[in-house]
């Protein structure tokens, strides 16, 4: 018997106005251009199976997000994904691109988030609001 | 519903976010988390408790066990802070995605109809 508990991948998919082929180069290797992350970091995912994921701070820190674990063009990407935490708190993120009336669906599927570190993740909003107070 | 100073005080400790990042994974004993942490069981009992008034964690008893989990409803925040985090990059990467390529659309559409006909 085990203890472990289940969660439900969280699954989330939108709409994109480009053929697959499109969706999966912008995807990757612009990466750093639409992640909606910090503005004074920059982002990268390098585009080929075992890239990493990195971030790049202003102060010159160079931190890994994950890695590329499947790269298949222009079907899917799978990565493993841990932004600022070490790879104990890894997910899984799977992104699908398939055709549909006029342009793609990306799909993203994380599973295991709930190994995402609670410290920068989980209470990010309510720390972020007792600092406004005080 | 616990006091705020309460909870970030029982979140600032770094054994305590040990405790919560090791209860993400399972439920556990005391016995089970003082194996796995630098800490006596005593220190492991006293920072449960901390997080347990803070709201955090639960306890739940199996025959003669105790075991702590963290409270399903910080684990729904998170869930919920991650699904909002994907919504707004995937929100970015279409309007990102559409921008450039109806980009190409006009490069393409000067491309297909050249200068006008002079008759």
């Amino acid at each position: 018997m085990t203890n472990e508990e289940k969660h439900e991948p969280i699954r989330q998919s939108v709409h994109v106005d480009c053929s697959r082929e499109d969706a999966f180069r912008l995807f990757t290797e612009r990466f750093g251009e639409w992640w909606p992350g910090d503005a004074d970091s920059t982002h990268e995912i390098e585009p080929w199976k075992d890239g990493k994921i990195v971030q790049r701070t202003p102060s010159g820190d160079e931190r890994e997000w994950g890695a590329v674990t499947a790269w298949d063009p222009p079907d899917r990407l799978e990565l493993t994904w841990h932004p600022g935490a070490n790879t104990d708190h890894a997910g899984t993120v799977e992104i699908e691109f398939t055709v549909e009336a006029d342009g793609t669906r990306v799909t993203l599927t994380h599973t295991d988030w709930h190994l995402a570190q609670v410290d920068l993740v989980c209470f990010a909003g309510f720390v972020h609001e007792m600092m406004a107070v005080a | 519903m616990a006091d705020r100073i309460e909870l970030l005080g029982a979140f600032a400790d770094p054994t305590r976010q040990a405790v919560l990042n090791l209860l993400r994974s399972r439920p556990s004993t005391v016995g089970e988390l003082a194996d796995r942490l630098p800490v006596s069981r005593p220190a492991v009992s006293q920072h449960l408790q901390v997080l347990k008034t803070a709201g955090l964690v639960d306890e739940e008893r199996r025959g003669t066990r105790h075991y702590f989990r963290l409270n399903p409803k910080r684990l729904a925040e998170l869930r919920e802070h991650i699904d909002g985090m994907w919504r707004d990059a995937l929100a970015a990467f279409s309007n990102f995605a559409a921008k450039e390529s109806s980009g190409n659309d006009k490069r393409r559409k000067t491309r297909a109809y050249p200068t006008k006909r002079s008759r």
